[in-house]
């Protein structure tokens, strides 16, 4: 009997660490095949207590005890089934398996594998060295497990190459947890009705059996397959003619499991972005429930209701957004004129025009992000949270612009205006008790509309004209200075030049002159002598000349000249 | 097997009375449970209650959260006779709902004589005041935060008084011209900028001109101040020329006369001139052969 709970107590050991290996491999992989294949695992640690657990009552044959196995089985088997629902579920809604780490994964299944057959054999052959039924079943059992395994195997493989099955493996291993489930159903029931020892003798029990002798005579070359179905058989024959039998037994554990079932409808899961909020008889209980799984009274009494309490929810005033975009052209910059009639936004005219303090009309976008501060106040006290920030959002963007000058919205004040908007809309919302928070208000699009924003531009235009206006006088000063500069250095310079000229040749002369004089004195006459003809022969060349002798001519007579070159009658004068 | 049916229709019947019986009230909702169309309670708080089945007792169930009713736009007169369209939006909530039963029955009724009342609050209101005290650049002329006040007031009581409702506030949500004062609004604005445009274009020239101006007085001053110093350096320099020849000259000036007559004459008397010169003269007078003799 020791040797037979040791290796019950081993196989569970190893079990766990099968399904830890899976647990980790379905982790780094994101298989969701091999997430079923751990909930396999483990479904078979379920099995390995059960055994362990039919060995400890039959060591004491405490027949009452078989009920405290009969119960735990019928745990054991809903939470089996809740695992295959689990995985069934997930891979149902899974839309594509996106997995990585592959060649880890092919690893350490491999190694899973060669686990899951060395635990097998080695439960096989000690459950016929002690013949003990239930451990060669159980044995028999970890088989599957690897069929399981190898199954995953061939899946990952084949999503190396480019096969997706992944969804469709991990749903045919939940139908194998859901036959584990089954199988420890029928121990339950069998358990409870003490009729175990009868069942034996019925063809399935047989069928089963002799799909597990295996070092017998009867084995001759029954392949696994050959095995597989016999022991199937054996099993669903076995199952009909138990419910053939205990009709009336099952009806009543029928009705435990509904009531069991509705009991357990009342347990829930707030995910990690939600609030959860409890309400009794509709009367709040709860409020405020952090993530997690939690239990409820089920049905009409309790009812639960999950918010997106931190959520950053998003109001648009002027304008929505589109939800279908779609092949439609998408502007690629808004100007002022932009309709919008086409692209990404949908005007509003309505709400976006508005007066401005200086009765002008002005286009005014805006987005309001918010959050809840109350989940109470937002869930009970309001009712259309959007609309209701939007209208106030309204209110208040005019009550604020209604006060401003158009030129100031455009320009300078946009932040005050935010500013001053988040306030105010703060204000009236929680004036309506509506437990929300205005987090954050954001202008978009501020213009004057469609129709005068050529005026606006034309005004634009003329406050460049007047800068280029200036900008030419500034080009104009900065030609005419330098050159002015130029030109008064340029006089400066030339009358500096014209002076130490002046100078100059002053000096030079009045040299040449003293020079001279200190020869002239002393030998006047013939210094002047000199000179006189000196010049005279230099000059008179060059020069017509006429020679008159005085003493011929009387000074009643005109001289006449008839230019250049001519000949020139002179009376009395000779020709020369 | 008559027995069977009968008593089965019986169980059936006893069945959905007794699951008539029961209701729960939401914390979002207020019920009224009326006997034969009656009313005879009121239920405010969300709980599980019980009644007597079907055709005896009813229960109806309302709204209990507050809600926003976006009322119609429409136009109205203010005191200066300017044209505008209001559209406000009310907060309310059932508040008696035995008397909203009674009166307006359903939320799209009260929403109705909602839009009734208030129309003919913010009408009345509007009418007494200027468009200046709705919107101004001049925060001491606004008055629409009293105003809306005043009519919150006035309709609260009314739809007490008359409809079981609560009106919690209303909101002026858009002041506008009507559609047709848009196009007389935009050509104000349209002249107001273009007005704007010139006035930017002429500071321009302005600007422009005045430092054209500048540009050209400072450029004469310099080059004036340029001549100025120029002609004095040029006078400085004559007046020193003028001092060199005179210290040189008035040594000798007789020798000086001599000098420069003869370098004058090197100068002007050229192809052009015609001398007559005396046969007599210094020059000539060897030209005549009793003279040469003479000077033998």
């Amino acid at each position: 009997m020791k040797a037979r709970l040791k290796v019950a107590s081993i196989s569970i050991a190893v079990n766990v660490l099968l399904v830890v290996i899976k647990v980790v491999l379905a982790a780094i992989t994101g298989s969701v095949a091999l997430l079923a294949d751990a909930y396999h695992s483990a479904s078979d640690i379920g099995v390995s207590l059960l055994v362990m657990l039919s060995l400890v009552i039959t060591k004491k044959k405490e027949r009452h005890l078989a009920y405290i196995e009969g119960a735990v089985s019928l745990v054991i088997a809903f939470l089996i089934f809740g695992a295959a629902l689990g995985i069934f579920i997930k891979a149902k809604d899974l839309r594509q398996s996106d997995i990585r780490n592959i060649p880890i994964a092919l690893g350490g299944i491999f190694i899973c594998i060669i686990i899951s057959h060395a635990i097998s054999a080695y439960k096989v052959r000690e459950g016929t060295r002690l013949s003990s039924l239930s451990l060669r079943a159980d044995g028999f059992h970890s088989r599957m497990d690897m069929l399981s395994s190898i199954a995953v195997m061939v899946v990952l493989f084949g999503q190396m190459i480019g096969i997706p099955l992944d969804r469709l493996a991990a749903i045919v291993i939940c139908l194998l947890i859901a036959w584990v489930g089954v199988e420890v159903l029928l121990n339950a029931f069998k358990r409870i009705t003490e009729e175990g020892q009868m069942e034996l003798e019925t063809v399935g029990q047989i069928l089963r059996s002799g799909a597990l002798l295996e070092n017998t005579a009867a084995d001759g070359g029954m392949t696994t397959a050959m095995r597989l179905i016999s022991y199937s058989g054996g099993t669903i024959l076995g199952f009909i003619l138990f419910l053939k039998r205990n009709i009336r037994k099952l009806g009543a554990a029928a009705a435990a499991a509904i009531i069991l079932l509705y009991a357990a409808s009342g347990i829930y899961r707030i995910q990690p972005d939600e609030r959860g909020v409890i309400l009794r008889f509709g009367k709040p209980v709860k409020i405020d429930i952090p993530p997690g799984p939690g239990y409820r009274w089920p049905g009409p009494f309790e009812r639960l209701l999950k918010v997106r309490r931190d959520v950053v929810r998003r109001t648009e005033v002027g304008f929505r957004t589109k939800a279908d975009v779609g092949t439609m052209p998408v502007e690629k910059e808004y100007l002022w004129e932009a309709t919008h009639v086409s692209g990404l936004y949908t005007k509003k005219p309505d709400e976006a025009l508005m007066l401005t303090g200086d009765t002008n009309i002005i286009d005014i976008n805006l987005v309001v992000q918010y959050r809840i501060k109350d989940m109470g106040q937002f869930l009970f006290n309001i009712t259309r949270p959007d609309a209701l920030v939007r209208n106030m959002a309204e209110a208040s963007i005019r009550e604020i612009i209604g006060r401003e000058r158009i030129d100031d919205v455009l320009t300078k004040d946009r932040r005050l205006i935010e500013s001053k908007l988040v306030d105010s809309l703060q204000k009236r919302l929680e004036g309506a008790a509506s437990g929300i928070e205005v987090e954050a208000v954001m202008l978009q699009d501020v213009h004057p509309p469609v129709e005068v924003v050529a005026a606006f531009r034309e005004v634009a235009s003329a406050k460049e004209d007047k800068q280029t206006f200036i900008n030419e006088a500034y080009g104009y000063r900065s030609e005419q200075l330098p050159k002015a500069r130029g030109e008064s250095e340029k006089m400066i310079l030339n009358a500096k030049a014209y002076s130490t000229e002046k100078v100059d040749m002053a000096h030079g002369d009045a040299d040449r002159f003293l020079e001279r004089l200190g020869e002239y004195n002393g030998s006047e006459r013939i210094t002047e002598l000199r000179m006189y003809l000196e010049t005279m022969e230099k000059v008179l060349p060059g020069v017509n000349k006429y020679i008159v002798n005085p003493r011929s001519v009387s000074s009643k007579h005109d001289i006449w000249f008839f230019g250049p070159g001519r000949k020139i009658y002179y009376p009395g004068a000779e020709e020369y | 097997m008559k027995k069977l049916i009968l008593t089965l229709a019986i169980i059936a019947v006893v069945v959905v009375a007794l699951g008539d019986m029961f209701f729960i009230v939401d914390e979002t909702k207020l019920a009224i449970v009326t006997r034969f169309g009656d009313p005879v309670r009121v239920i405010k708080d969300p709980w599980f209650y019980w009644k007597w089945p079907y055709p005896v007792e009813t229960v109806l169930f309302f709204e209990k959260r507050m809600m926003a009713y976006d009322g119609r736009p429409s136009e109205f007169l203010t005191q200066d006779k300017k044209n505008i369209v209001a559209n406000t939006f009310t907060c309310w909530k059932i508040e008696d709902p035995v008397k909203f039963l009674q009166t307006v029955r359903t939320i799209e009724g009260a929403e109705v004589r909602i839009n009734d009342i208030v129309s003919s609050e913010v009408g009345a209101a509007l009418g007494k005041i200027k468009l200046t005290n709705l919107i101004s650049v001049n925060p001491e002329e606004i008055r629409l935060g009293e105003i809306m006040d005043d009519v919150t007031a006035r309709c609260r009581k009314m739809g007490a008084a008359n409809y079981g409702i609560y009106v919690e506030s209303i909101s002026m949500k858009r002041v506008n011209f009507p559609e047709q004062n848009k196009p007389s609004v935009f050509n104000r604005m349209r002249a107001e900028r273009e007005e704007i445009a010139k006035k930017y274009r002429a500071e321009g020239a302005e600007m422009g001109t005045k430092i054209r101006a500048a540009a050209d007085t400072n450029k004469k001053t310099i080059l004036s101040e340029a001549y100025r110093d120029s002609e004095k350096i040029k006078g400085e320099g004559d007046r020193e020329a003028m001092r060199i020849y005179a210290e040189a000259y008035k040594q000798d000036p007789e020798f000086y006369r001599l000098v420069r007559t003869l370098e004058a004459y090197r100068k002007f008397l050229d192809e052009n001139t015609t001398v007559i010169l005396s046969s007599d003269s210094e020059l000539l007078e060897l030209l005549s052969r009793e003279n040469l003799k003479k000077a033998k």
